[in-house]
This record gives C-alpha cells, sequence and structure tokens, in this order.
C-alpha cells in the first residue's frame, strides 16, 4: 500500500521536476513516501481523470549547463540527432542524449557532448526507453541471473533484436547484458501467486480462512502495540502458528508481497478483485481477456493487469451476459485509469518467432492493442514505463530521464510499425547490440529501404527462360 | 643430445654420425639380454618439428635411443619392418570414459578414482589400440567434483597401467558458484581442524613442560633419568577428510596440487567460472583456471570467449569439429581459433566410442584445413595431450630417451583415410592390422 503511494506521488513528482527542471533525487522521493505513511493509504493508484500530462506542444530543452565540466575518466555515450521518446515526459525532436558511466547525465537539444565520447549519429532513428518484458524464459536465465545468464547465449541477442533491455524472469528483474556479467542485476521480485477460483471451492476456502486468520492477528498485534504503551508486560500474541499459507497470508496483508493472479474470466476476475478489496492487498491480474467487461471494478481495487491484446477467448452465447475477449481490452482499460502493462502470449523467445506470438514481438503485440483504440502512448506506456512500475524497478528503467540507468533502444522507425527493427540497443551506457553486427537482421533493409526490388529473375520463371 | 643434433645435420652427415654412434649401441645391446629393437618406417614424424623420410627408430633398454635415417643396424637387433608406413608417437587421450562401468558420483569426492570402475577383462583396450591411442586418461563421471583423473596405458598384456595416478581434477554441473563455494569451505574447515589441533597440541606440550620443570624443581635428581627417556612426541594431525585433501591442497598452494579442469558448455559459463573462483577468498587472487573441456563446441557463440581464452594461454580440450556462428551458416572452426589466439589445443574424440576415436586424426586433418599448423594438429593428440597429463617425459614425441611408444599409419596421419597398422607400447607391437 505505502509502495503505491509512493509510485503514484513519484509518478506526478516526475511530471512536475520536467517542467520545473528540479533535479530528481531519490532523497526527495523517500522524504515523500515518509509523509506518506502516515496517511490513509488510498485504494486507487489513479484517480478519476487524473493520468499522465501530455507532453508540452513545443519541447523546451532539457538542460541548459553554463558549464559543463565533463570528468576525464567518465565513460560518455552520446546519441546525436535522434527523435528521443522520453515516455515520462515530451517528444524531442533532434535531441541528444548523453550517457555518463552507465546513467543518462543530460537530455536535451543543446548539449554540449565530451571529445572522449562515444558517439551516435542518429539523425532518423527514433530513441525509446529499452523495453520491459513483464515475464520472459531464456532471456536471462532462471533464478539468479548474476549465476544463471549466459551472456553470451542467442536468446539474449534475440531479446536485445526486439528491443527487451530488462526482464523479469519469475525471480528476478534483471538486464540483458552482454559479454559480461556486470550490474546485470535490478532487483529481486516475487510476488505471491494467487489462485482464487470457483473450480477449486475448497481452495478458496482455505485461502479466505488463512486470510482472515492473518488479518486477526495483525489487528491483535495492533492492539499489543496500544497496550504495551501503558503496561510494558502486556503478552504478544502468539505467532507461532504463522507458516506456510498463514505466512504468505501475512506477506501480502502487511503489504510486503504483491499477488499475482492468472485470471481470465469475468467470474473469477470479479472474485479475486473482491477477494483484493476486502483484505486490502495489492493485486496484479495477469490475462485479464474478460476485464472490459467490468473495467470499474478493477480501477477500483486498484489493480494492475497485464494482458495480451492478441489472446483470445470465445464468448459464451448460452449465458446472458457479456464474455469473451475484446479487441477493446487494453483501450477501455486504460481509460479507467488502470495501470495497463503488455505482454505477448509466450514469455519465450524462437528463431522461427513462434508465429509472432513471442518475446521477439513485443512492440507488435502492443500495436494489437493500438489497433483496438489504445494511444500510441500508453501502448508504449505498457510495455516500458508500467511494467518497469509493476515489478518495481521504474526508479531505474523504463523511461528516459536524467538520473536512470542509460538503457535504451535506437529504432529505425516508429516502435509500433511492423516495418521497424532496433538499430542500436543501449544497457547500463554501453553499446550491447548493433544491428548490422549481428548475423540476425543486417541482411533485412540493411539501408532502411522499405521495399527493395525483386530481382531481375523473380518469379514468375519458367523452365526454358533465359536465366 | 643425439635427438638435438639430429635436427641441425642434414640426412648426408647423418650417416657418418650414425656409424658413428650405432656403435655404441651394438655395444649396449650386447651387454643387455633384451636384443636392440629396430623400427624402419618411411616416414618418421617426430613431433620436435621434423620429419625423417625414410627414417628408423633404435629401442635399447625400454627408451628410444636412437632417431635416424639410414643407420646401421647391428645383425642381432630385432627390426620391425614397417616400410611404406608413418611412425610418429603413440596417440594420447587426455578425456575418455570409454569402457569404464558406469557410476556416477555427485558432489565433492576428490578422493575417487575411475580404477574402480575399471574392470581389466572387460575394457575394450583394443578399441583404443585400434585408433592408435598409447596412454588414455580415464575420466571420474558425475558433477562437481566427481574424481581424480588417472592416466593408464593400453597395452592389454601389462597389469601395472597405471602411467600416473591424478592428472587433474575435474569439475562440471550446472550450480557452479555452490560447488565451489561448497566444497572449498569444506577444505577450509579441514585446514582449520588441522591448525586447531596443533594449537591445542602445542599447549598441552607446553603445559607438561611446565609440569615437568616444576617436578624436576621439587624432586631433582631422583626422576632425572627416567624423564630423559621418554622419547619427544611427534604432532599427530588430525586425519583430513580424503574426498577433501586434493582441495586442501589446491588452498595450500602445495607443489603436487593437481590442477582443476572445468568443462563449459556454454561460452557463458567461462564468465561464471571466473566468478565463481573469485568467491573463494584464498584463490581469488591467483591465476586464472587454465584447463578447459568444451563438450559444447559445436556452439558457435564460443567465438565469443576466444580472445578470454587466448590471454590466459589456456589449455582447452576438445573434439576438433566445425560450427556455425550463431544464426548464420558462416563456418566457424572453434579450435582453430583458439589456436590462433594463443590457446593450447588437446584433441579428443566427438563421443567416447571406438568409431568416434578412429575418426579422430581425420577430424585432426579437419584442422590443417582451417589454419592449425600440421605440427600443431598432430602435437593436439600427443605432446600436448601429454603435458596436459604431466607424462611430457615419458611420452609425446620420438626423442631419445623417452618411452617407445609409437603409432604406425598407412600414409600421411593427417591424409583422409589414413589407417592405423600397428600400434607400439614399449617397443612391442601391441595392435597390427595384418593380424586382424
Amino acid at each position: 500500500m505505502i509502495q503505491i503511494t509512493k509510485r503514484s506521488l513519484a509518478m506526478a513528482l516526475m511530471v512536475t521536476i520536467f517542467v520545473t527542471d528540479i533535479p530528481f533525487s531519490s532523497g526527495l522521493s523517500i522524504q515523500i513516501a515518509g509523509v506518506s505513511e502516515a496517511q490513509d493509504p488510498p485504494r486507487r493508484r489513479r484517480r478519476g481523470g487524473r493520468r499522465p500530462a501530455p507532453p508540452p506542444a513545443t519541447p523546451e530543452p532539457e538542460k541548459k549547463e553554463a558549464e559543463p565540466a565533463h570528468a576525464e575518466d567518465a565513460e560518455y555515450l552520446a546519441i546525436v540527432g535522434a527523435t528521443i521518446h522520453t515516455v515520462t515526459g515530451p517528444v524531442i525532436r533532434d535531441g541528444t542524449i548523453l550517457c555518463k558511466d552507465g546513467k543518462i547525465s543530460s537530455i536535451g537539444a543543446d548539449i554540449s557532448v565530451p571529445a572522449s565520447a562515444e558517439k551516435i549519429e542518429a539523425s532518423g532513428f527514433h530513441v525509446y526507453p529499452g523495453l520491459v518484458a513483464f515475464r520472459s524464459a531464456g532471456l536471462i536465465g532462471s533464478g539468479d541471473p548474476q549465476k544463471t545468464q549466459d551472456p553470451f547465449s542467442l536468446g539474449t541477442v534475440m531479446g536485445l533484436a526486439a528491443g527487451i533491455t530488462s526482464t523479469w524472469n519469475g525471480s528476478t528483474v534483471g538486464k540483458l547484458v552482454r559479454g559480461s556479467l556486470e550490474d546485470l542485476t535490478l532487483r529481486k521480485a516475487s510476488f505471491v501467486n494467487l489462485t482464487y477460483t470457483s473450480r477449486n471451492p475448497g481452495g478458496k476456502r482455505e485461502l479466505r480462512q488463512a486470510l482472515e486468520k492473518v488479518q486477526e492477528h495483525l489487528r491483535a498485534l495492533e492492539r499489543h502495540a496500544e497496550e504495551k504503551k501503558e503496561n510494558p508486560d502486556a503478552k504478544a500474541p502468539d505467532d507461532k502458528w504463522i507458516r506456510g499459507a498463514f505466512s504468505t497470508a501475512k506477506l501480502l496483508l502487511t503489504g510486503e508481497r504483491v499477488a499475482l493472479s492468472r485470471v481470465s474470466t469475468i467470474t473469477d476476475l470479479k472474485q479475486v478483485c473482491e477477494l483484493a478489496r476486502r483484505f486490502g492487498f495489492d493485486l496484479v491480474i495477469e490475462g485479464g481477456e474478460e476485464a472490459w467487461i467490468d473495467p470499474g471494478l478493477v480501477a477500483r481495487t486498484g489493480a494492475s493487469v497485464v494482458l495480451t491484446p492478441r489472446a483470445r477467448r470465445n464468448a459464451v452465447e448460452d449465458r446472458n451476459m457479456k464474455s469473451g475477449s475484446s479487441i477493446e481490452n487494453a483501450k477501455i482499460l486504460h481509460e479507467h485509469g488502470i495501470p495497463l502493462a503488455i505482454r505477448p502470449s509466450a514469455s519465450g523467445i524462437a528463431l522461427w518467432g513462434l508465429a509472432g506470438r513471442d518475446l521477439g514481438h513485443l512492440p507488435m503485440e502492443a500495436a494489437f492493442a493500438v489497433r483496438g483504440g489504445l494511444s500510441e502512448k500508453a501502448a508504449i506506456e505498457a510495455i516500458t514505463i508500467e511494467p518497469a512500475r509493476i515489478l518495481g524497478v521504474a526508479d531505474r528503467v523504463g523511461s528516459i530521464e536524467v538520473g536512470k540507468d542509460a538503457d535504451f533502444i535506437i529504432t529505425d522507425g516508429d516502435l509500433l510499425s511492423y516495418l521497424t527493427h532496433v538499430r542500436w540497443a543501449v544497457i547500463n551506457g554501453k553499446i550491447q547490440y548493433d544491428k548490422m553486427k549481428e548475423g540476425l537482421l543486417d541482411h533485412i533493409r540493411p539501408d532502411g529501404v522499405e521495399k527493395p526490388e525483386p530481382p531481375d529473375d523473380h518469379w514468375p520463371r519458367r523452365l526454358g527462360d533465359p536465366l | 643430445m643425439n635427438s638435438i643434433c639430429l635436427k641441425v645435420l642434414p640426412a648426408t652427415v647423418w650417416i657418418l654420425l650414425a656409424s658413428l654412434v650405432a656403435a655404441p649401441a651394438v655395444c649396449q645391446a650386447q651387454r643387455s639380454s633384451e636384443p636392440v629393437i629396430v623400427i624402419r618406417a618411411s616416414r618418421v614424424i617426430t613431433g620436435t618439428g621434423e620429419t625423417l623420410a625414410p627414417g628408423e627408430v633404435v629401442i635399447d633398454d625400454g627408451k628410444i635411443s636412437l632417431v635416424g635415417n639410414q643407420l646401421e643396424v647391428p645383425e642381432n637387433a630385432q627390426v620391425i619392418d614397417a616400410r611404406g608406413q608413418t611412425l610418429m608417437a603413440g596417440m594420447i587421450l587426455a578425456s575418455t570414459k570409454h569402457g569404464l562401468q558406469r557410476l556416477s558420483r555427485n558432489g565433492t569426492n576428490c578422493d575417487f578414482t575411475p580404477m574402480s570402475q575399471l574392470i581389466d577383462e572387460e575394457m575394450p583396450w583394443q578399441d583404443f589400440l585400434e585408433a592408435g591411442f598409447v596412454a588414455v586418461a580415464l575420466v571420474p563421471s558425475g558433477s562437481g567434483f566427481p574424481g581424480r583423473t588417472v592416466v593408464v596405458s593400453t597395452d592389454p598384456d601389462n597389469s601395472d597401467r597405471i602411467l600416473k595416478d591424478g592428472a587433474y581434477l575435474p569439475v562440471n554441473g550446472g550450480s557452479l558458484y555452490s560447488t565451489f563455494s561448497r566444497s572449498f569451505d569444506a577444505a577450509r574447515g579441514e585446514i582449520e581442524k588441522v591448525k586447531k589441533a596443533r594449537e591445542k597440541w602445542d599447549k598441552e606440550q607446553e603445559e607438561a613442560k611446565k609440569k615437568a620443570e616444576e617436578e624436576a624443581k621439587k624432586d631433582d635428581g631422583e626422576k632425572k633419568d627416567d624423564e630423559k627417556k621418554e622419547p619427544p612426541k611427534e604432532f599427530k594431525p588430525p586425519a583430513m577428510n580424503p574426498s577433501l585433501v586434493p582441495l586442501v591442497k589446491i588452498l595450500e598452494e602445495k607443489e603436487d596440487a593437481l590442477p582443476i579442469m572445468y568443462s563449459a558448455r556454454t561460452p557463458g559459463l567461462v564468465l561464471h567460472l571466473d566468478e565463481a573462483i573469485s568467491q573463494v577468498k584464498e584463490l581469488k587472487d591467483r591465476d586464472p583456471i587454465t584447463l578447459f573441456q568444451l563438450p559444447g563446441a559445436s556452439n558457435g557463440a564460443f567465438h565469443e570467449v576466444v580472445d578470454l581464452l587466448g590471454e590466459r594461454e589456456a589449455t582447452v580440450v576438445m573434439p576438433p569439429r566445425l560450427s556455425a556462428l550463431p544464426d548464420t551458416y558462416v563456418r566457424f572452426s572453434l579450435p582453430a581459433a583458439l589456436s590462433r589466439a594463443g590457446c593450447k589445443l588437446v584433441s579428443i574424440p566427438i563421443n567416447d566410442d571406438a568409431a568416434s576415436m578412429r575418426a579422430l586424426p581425420r577430424m585432426v586433418a579437419e584442422l590443417v584445413r582451417f589454419g592449425v599448423s600440421e605440427e600443431d594438429a598432430i602435437a593436439s593428440v600427443t605432446l600436448q595431450a601429454a603435458k596436459l597429463l604431466g607424462i611430457e617425459d615419458r611420452m609425446g614425441t620420438v626423442e631419445a630417451g623417452k618411452e617407445p611408444h609409437f603409432v604406425l599409419f598407412d600414409s600421411d596421419p593427417l591424409v583422409p583415410g589414413a589407417r592405423v597398422m600397428k600400434t607400439i607400447i614399449g617397443g612391442k607391437v601391441v595392435w597390427d592390422r595384418e593380424d586382424r
């Protein structure tokens, strides 16, 4: 609950920062989070109508350094002349990003680049924050990537080619760093997997009872804390029974963990949301194909949704209620202010593309939501900053901001276009992927030509034709 | 000495020199009971950088005594006539499990040797001999530290076959970090145990001394003679866990510590290995591990660590096979690239079976095709393997003073289709194609 406040306030704060040009400092955000602790935790992440502020019509230069003092020994990388999509701020045309020692040190139109900097001339290219894949397999190893990632594996290269720079492998959020094992762990993130479905009524009851019992215990603890002020010898309530499912329930109720529930029907969705509202824990819904039917409920619950716009669910015709998946799902949820992340239906990545439904096509999945009415801006947020927020790493990745990690991709066009490829991917201020240097995609539109002429002896050609 | 001269002098001088040196050889032969053995071959690849054509090798008293061409041979010498054939040093297989009984142990079992998996009567020695191997390193199976590698002779009639008990410590398996931290923590524990026992013993000794002195003051003269008779006690260290002793030796940087050989299935594991090693504080500042086995050598992604391995002049044990660069059809010879980068190559067959072992010379020839010198290619199955196993003073080249283990091919060993005609161990023909 505290986290929610921190996020939403930090978001509001970020908007302010961009306008007022106050240097962003983590100390500031912590302070504000500390203040918010005393307040009653709000139930909703975004109140109605409080959408991210639209970018100013004329992008102002972000930073004007009077005396740019560049350190001699620092490692610089400069992306010059690109269109910068900061995601949390304005779009800057013909701008420059300067990275120093793996962090973004300045963004804007007039930025002096130190002579020692590695330079990428990127006019005509677009810069987006590195995509954050909510869930993946085979991109950064399993478990602790610091110990399991193969930084030379093809999966990592393919992930970078798809624009993904950070991902959650089920236990840790890490970066797709190549060729080294440095700075690749962002955060250990584990959710409580919540299965609460009418298909398993027994399990439902057990879970509910466990939550009730732990809630009772937490109240007893609060009472005990009060009592202790008057009577220092007050006996603390017994907590030896808090093991197994009870300790998981406690993690949920104290807000230490967030619940992640794989839900697709509206019936299950309603039940999970009711449970989350009754016990007041944080909820992330994965799937949510029928969430468009009652978006208000999801919004009131304060849940985030990780959805797959192309996932299909057939309507049940014999019931007198709405059912089935909708192409407009993402749009409707976004309109209700529900934080939205997008993931493809497969969490792996494959050379042959898994029919365009693997992580190699994460922007395509987002583009499909745009087809259903979601704004392009929201679709890009749903594969960058929103999954970063859900995974708790938005302080480091997910948008292009001064002070954040220098993780971004440079594409040869609009991210959501089917023609666009990632030209360079940068992680920690180092170029990790260069399309023209990998055998993977270098032969596809190498000069950015959209439709190469077919060769002279192209089809149709019959036997006996001169070659 | 002789062989060194042989390198420099042209063939004409040879005849003169040979006649001079052959004489003492004859004398020696007369003295010893066994006759001098002479192998005559059309070509002798010495492995020291020269090829004699034709060439002779003289074996006296169980050692190579002379390598040359057109030597005069004493009358009573036993001549092995291999004209039309090429002689080179017997091949050495640096890692195999062929023929061993299946037994795999996971965890830290450094005292385990594959000899317990070996039943001499059931070993397919003929497979090794047919492929031209005169010595093979038997590797224990299992993950973690499964045991130590033992080098044995493939001579089927020799019961005393262990050439070296403990050549290297193989490490394999996925959980690299826990393997290293757990095993070396345990080894450190053993060192501490001995240290504590030592301290305790020292304390006891001091107390005993004081006591004795006090007693001596109390009643001197009387018991003096008895005390003198008592022999000074030696400190007996408590027994260490034998499965950890080799690791203790590594931690204490003992002379006879075995090197660690790491099997890296994917290139990333080479980086993880360094990280895992640096977790062990004693090993943090030591030279990095330089022995690698690359069982996943067909993974083209290994090209990413070629420079890394080349910088540390690693010895790489791998099948000399081709791979493709990731996601391309670009052919890539990892062993050739490693050799160019400065690694020492040791070639092993793709699989542990007779057919793969027979195919090894053909695959080594592929190395030459991709730019490895012929000399290095042959050394990858002879001298480099011997150096890796620490038996290079006994075999690996055809040089005076070394043991007479040879393999004879019907043509140049690097010509595709070359077949092993004879395998000679200790001057004895132990495998002959004509006998089949």
